[in-house]
């Protein structure tokens, strides 16, 4: 077959036998490695422990859920008190009567 | 173990369990295929390590979409080549090569061409494959693909077919644009010179 003599066809053809590059097959470099490991461990972490988030999303529903109650409860104890002591409006009482007192004349006073 | 050894499918079976000395081992034995690829198709912007990184990322992410329908090695060509099409079509800009921005190996060459309608002389070789390398740069990356693979890499239709996807008929039709288009390129640079 005739030979294409065009310096395009030419030029291809010496390009091609062209030596290849001395560093055309050298080892992986130590930091691309590096890169691809850290790229990978990257994109696989979340499904590496499948069962966590799940389970993270129902202890937090869970909790939630008990807050709610607690303070639902809490709320509609007989004393309404969360702590057990006494209604602070009780205290208010015995103040408001300790001030009355004081303002009421001495020649008055029980 | 040594690359000649490495027994692909239990590697591949390893890496999909995420075993990570098995992705080093699977680089190692890829390297040269995906460094030839890189080399022939990288973006004049891109750093090759950093194509080399969304390759081997893209490569061990969906190591799962591999059916083993075709040796693993051409699944990675084409991973490969995607990728760097990819890159070379976000590269919107293509360069216009005059004289003036040659090396002087590849002047030579230039210089050659003109003088002698006879085959280049050895000596000059790497000189043409930088120039080559600097027409291929002015095609369209679909275009480049095809001359870099049929010309360079001497692959049949077939298998720049098997690599892409495209039909025969494309590939030649992409084929003749591309030499069409470096030939002018190749001529202005030619009559430049003689001016």
């Amino acid at each position: 077959m005739k030979q294409k003599t065009h310096p395009l066809d030419r030029l291809l053809r010496s390009a091609a036998a062209a030596p290849p590059r001395q560093d055309e097959a050298a080892a992986v470099p130590w930091t691309l490695e590096q890169r691809v490991l850290a790229a990978l461990r990257g994109q696989r972490q979340p499904e590496d422990i499948p069962w966590l988030a799940p389970l993270l999303r129902q202890a937090f529903a869970a909790a939630g859920a008990l807050a709610i109650v607690v303070g639902f409860l809490a709320f509609h104890s007989p004393d309404n008190s969360v702590t057990g002591f006494a209604p602070a409006t009780h205290e208010l009482a015995v103040m408001d009567q300790e001030l009355t007192l004081a303002l009421v004349p001495t020649d008055l006073k029980p | 173990m040594t690359d000649d050894e490495l027994n692909v499918p239990e590697c591949l079976a390893r890496v999909r369990r995420g075993d990570e000395d098995a992705v080093r081992a699977m680089m190692q034995h890829l390297h040269p295929l995906v460094m030839k690829i890189i080399r022939s198709h990288r973006p004049r912007r891109l750093e090759e390590e950093d194509l080399a990184q969304m390759i081997y990322t893209k490569i061990f992410t969906r190591v799962d979409q591999y059916e083993g329908l075709m040796p693993f090695e051409h699944w990675v060509s084409r991973v490969a080549v995607n990728t760097c099409l990819s890159a070379l079509r976000a590269e919107s800009i293509r360069p216009e090569w005059r004289m003036a921005d040659l090396g002087e190996e590849e002047e030579a060459v230039v210089a050659n061409l003109a003088s002698t309608a006879g085959e280049l002389d050895a000596s000059v070789q790497a000189g043409s494959r930088e120039l080559v390398e600097k027409l291929l740069q002015t095609l369209k990356p679909e275009d480049r693909l095809v001359v870099q693979s049929l010309h360079m890499e001497g692959r049949s239709v077939a298998e720049v077919q098997a690599i892409t996807g495209w039909s025969a008929a494309l590939v030649k039709v992409r084929a003749f644009r591309a030499r069409l288009k470096m030939r002018k390129s190749l001529e202005r640079l030619m009559k430049e010179r003689t001016t």
